[in-house]
């Protein structure tokens, strides 16, 4: 014997194809998110997460003196004479400010130079012109007011290629005075340029510090950076904003800090900025309220209230003219540049950076796998309803949980990665649920539409080896005969024939296969064919026919099927009956008047169940006008909604109160009809047979 | 199926309950055919009890047919204690032709084949 083929189990595989699906779709998301970053979801949500919880500003010690509208029209067209700015930075410095900033260059030399004033005025004697040449330039008057405060220069990388490259007013940038001292070398990586638009020289050696003023928005064209280190041709400078902080806090060294030979931070004293390896860092936007914005022109009046400046960074900027700096902030479509280095300085101060830690997208997508893992093996086990809490659940989860880093400590680890991974993965894992539900389902449907379509063709079957109802009638004048056999949806192995034999008798017989649906019809086949076969050759009598009939049924008859029946020979002119029951309800007997009893037989088991039973041959006359039923079990056992049996009784019932004048066709219709009512829309579980002869008289007897 | 199959002095008796129809009728034979085994293999008769058996449809009958054939002709089956309903199956199909039947299952297995007289009616 052949073992049989190995199967894989078939619940096993669908859900084996759920997990592929899951695995596949975020393996796939997450390669891509590796391989193209998915960076711009960073920006959506983490300027989303800054415009609905921007950073309170309102204790910020950072005070931009505006050289605004008002200032240019009460001191003059900018750029302003040195000898303003100078008496700016002596108010400012006067009052206390812990570092002043100057958002602005001064690359050229003042307009009123002593030796310009000279050339104009040709009138002037040779000792007034010696006299006014020995004056010392506004330019070194400003340099030295610089050099009395904490001052911050503010100055500018230029690329190769920009407008500005190679102008006259730079000075090789490697040679440009760096005050903060760095402990370590910065790491590669840090943004570097060739160039620098700087201050003149002179103004440029005095001041205190100096800072990287290159504000570069992202791709988007929004700031969300600035630097705290760049490099200049080679050397380390400071940002402008990280400058006045170390300039403020009173930091002579700065401490770059690498990992994996990349910058990761630089601590100023005591507070570690986290920065990107371009020497880059994040912080947190808000609106720097007005109080921290003081015009220009207030402070060069006379009575200007010191004490808001004192103990405060100072940034000078040109703001609110033509030429000056916008830009565009997560939280603001349009700022002056100076507000974002003001924040800038402000967010080294009191701690407002925010850390994109080196390892987030990599924890990113890790959350969003371990995602899909729960997606795919929770989704299928879960039903509809409960499935969408859950994955809600989850994805309200990573939200709040990247909202709570984001206000709590200030840590930018997004959703979108996790989300989309998990999220693709929950969708291929609902996707591949549906599509093997639907082919289960269409798999249920067509093999439903076979056995539909088997069961109504061994129903046609059944009802074409049926003798049409009306030759029942004309069989033999001398007999009623009539018979009906409504099949059951599901097909039992009911049948039933009349017909006429050599002798002249009448054989008529109502035969019952065991089981339903196909197998009981290719056998009712056989044993209608096969009756009729024997009946009609039958020169031994009705008992040898039997037994040649019982005996060819029973041949390779392998699933053990067997046929109950009951056949009957009558002769229409003597009345004279032959009856063999076959294991079949007893048949019942109509007298002339109508009334009905049960005809008791002797009979024997079904055919096919022992080999070569003596069936006794019972024989009875009936008289004219009398008659027999026989039905199957698709009558008595017919069953109700609530399962009770038609029985015997209801059959006697049904055929109470015929009267003398019945019919056999009215007796079938009459059987149908109780049944039906009876069964009252149940659904029939057998075939319903019924057949009926009446023994008409003789016309000469009429 | 786990209805009981109870090895006696001489006989196994077998006691199947509820209805056999089409839904169980598969497993009904199975049964049945382990039980004839069983006393075919003790060299015993089978009684089967259908005091616990409501009904019986012809696919049950089928079985019983399936169980006499797996006993051969040597091995007495007896039907023991049918309630009216089952006497009127056994007797509609002329099993009781082919089986012998009692009132209760204490009644003597006799070693003769299966009685063949029907009663009276």
């Amino acid at each position: 014997m052949a073992s049989p083929p190995a199967r894989t189990s078939p619940a096993r595989e669908p859900r084996a194809r759920v997990l592929v699906a899951g695995v596949a779709a975020a393996l796939i998301v997450a390669i891509a998110l590796l391989r193209w970053g998915g960076g711009w979801s960073d920006g959506l949500v983490f300027d989303a997460y800054q415009r609905l919880s921007p950073r309170d500003l309102g204790a910020m010690r950072v005070q931009i003196v505006a050289i605004d509208p008002e200032s240019l029209r009460v001191v003059g067209p900018w750029p302003w004479s040195r000898y303003d700015m100078a008496r700016l930075t002596e108010v400012i410095g006067r009052a206390g400010a812990t570092a002043i900033g100057y958002d602005a260059f001064f690359p050229e030399a003042d307009r009123q130079t002593p030796a310009k004033f000279a050339a104009r005025y040709p009138e002037l004697t040779g000792a007034a012109r010696a006299a006014v040449l020995r004056l010392p330039s506004l330019d070194e008057a400003f340099a030295q007011v610089l050099g009395r405060y904490p001052t911050v220069l503010a100055r500018a990388g230029v690329d190769e290629g920009s407008v500005d490259f190679g102008e006259p007013i730079y000075r090789d940038a490697a040679r440009l005075p760096v005050e903060a001292a760095f402990s370590t070398p910065l790491p590669p990586g840090v943004a570097h340029w060739p160039q620098a638009i700087s201050s003149l020289p002179a103004i440029e050696e005095t001041a205190y510090g100096h800072g990287l003023v290159n504000g570069d928005p992202d791709a988007d064209g929004v700031v969300r950076r600035v630097p705290a280190v760049g490099v200049l041709r080679g050397v380390a400078n400071m940002g402008f904003a990280a400058e006045l902080a170390r300039v403020a806090l009173g930091v002579a060294t700065v401490r770059p800090i690498a990992a994996h030979g990349r910058l990761v931070a630089l601590a100023i004293g005591d507070r570690r900025v986290p920065v990107a390896p371009d020497g880059r860092f994040r912080l947190r936007f808000g609106t720097v309220p007005a109080a921290n914005i003081t015009s220009a022109a207030d402070v060069l009046r006379r009575g200007f209230d010191a004490r808001t400046l004192r103990g405060k960074v100072v940034v000078i900027s040109v703001t609110g003219v033509g030429g000056s700096d916008i830009v565009a902030t997560p939280i603001a479509a349009q700022v002056d540049g100076v507000q974002v280095q003001a924040q800038a300085i402000d967010a080294i101060l009191r701690r407002g950076w925010l850390i994109r830690p080196r390892f987030a997208a990599a924890a990113e997508i890790a959350l969003g796998l371990l995602l899909a893992g729960v997606a795919t093996l929770l989704l299928p086990r879960l039903r509809g309803g409960t499935a969408a809490a859950a994955a809600a659940a989850l994805v309200l989860l990573v939200i709040a949980a990247s909202w709570l880093a984001f206000a709590r400590f200030g840590l930018l680890l997004g959703p979108v990665r996790p989300l989309l991974i998990g999220g693709m993965a929950g969708m291929a894992v609902l996707v591949t649920l549906f599509a093997e539900a639907e082919r289960a389902q269409r798999g249920l449907r067509v093999s439903a539409a076979r056995t539909a379509g088997e069961l109504e063709a061994a129903r046609d079957i059944q009802q074409g080896m049926l003798p049409p109802r009306a030759s029942l009638a004309a069989l033999d004048p001398g007999l009623d005969l009539d018979a009906i056999l409504e099949p059951a949806r599901s097909v039992g192995g009911d049948f039933f024939d009349a017909f006429s034999l050599p002798d002249g008798r009448i054989a008529f017989l109502v035969g019952d296969v065991t089981g339903k649906g196909v197998p009981a019809a290719l056998f009712m086949a056989l044993s209608k064919a096969m009756s009729r076969a024997m009946l009609l050759r039958a020169a031994d009598g009705l008992a040898a026919a039997l037994d040649a009939l019982g005996m060819e049924l029973s041949r390779d008859n392998g699933q053990a099927m067997f046929v109950t029946m009951l056949v009957g020979l009558v002769d229409t002119r003597t009345g004279a009956i032959e009856l063999v029951n076959a294991g079949h309800e007893n048949p019942l007997l109509v007298r002339a008047d109508g009334s009905i009893e049960t005809l008791a037989m002797d009979g024997g088991p079904p055919l096919c169940v022992v080999a070569n039973y003596p069936y006794p041959v019972e024989p009875l006359t009936l008289a004219a006008g009398e008659g027999l039923i026989v039905v199957t079990d698709g009558v008595t056992e017919a069953m109700d909604a609530a399962g009770a049996l038609f029985d015997r009784a209801r059959l006697l019932d049904a055929l109470a109160g015929l009267g003398a004048d019945w019919r056999a066709e009215r007796i079938t219709a009459a059987l149908v009809h109780a049944v039906r009512t009876f069964e009252a829309g149940a659904e029939p579980s057998d075939d319903l047979t019924a057949l009926a002869l009446r023994r008409i008289a003789p016309p000469s007897a009429a | 199926m786990d209805w009981p199959i109870v090895e006696e002095q001489d006989a196994v008796i077998a006691r199947p309950a509820g209805r056999i129809d089409e839904t169980n009728w598969e497993s009904f034979t199975d049964w049945l055919v382990a039980a004839v085994r069983q006393a075919s293999a003790g060299g015993r008769g089978l009684v089967l009890d259908l005091a616990r058996l409501d009904y019986m449809s012809s696919r049950g009958l089928r079985a019983l047919t399936v169980a006499r054939k797996e006993a051969g002709e040597a091995m007495p089956i007896t039907l023991a204690a049918p309630n009216p309903r089952m006497r009127e199956i056994l007797a509609i199909s002329r099993y009781d032709k082919l089986f012998r039947i009692v009132p209760a299952t204490d009644t003597p297995a006799t070693d003769g084949p299966p009685a063949t007289d029907a009663p009276a009616r």
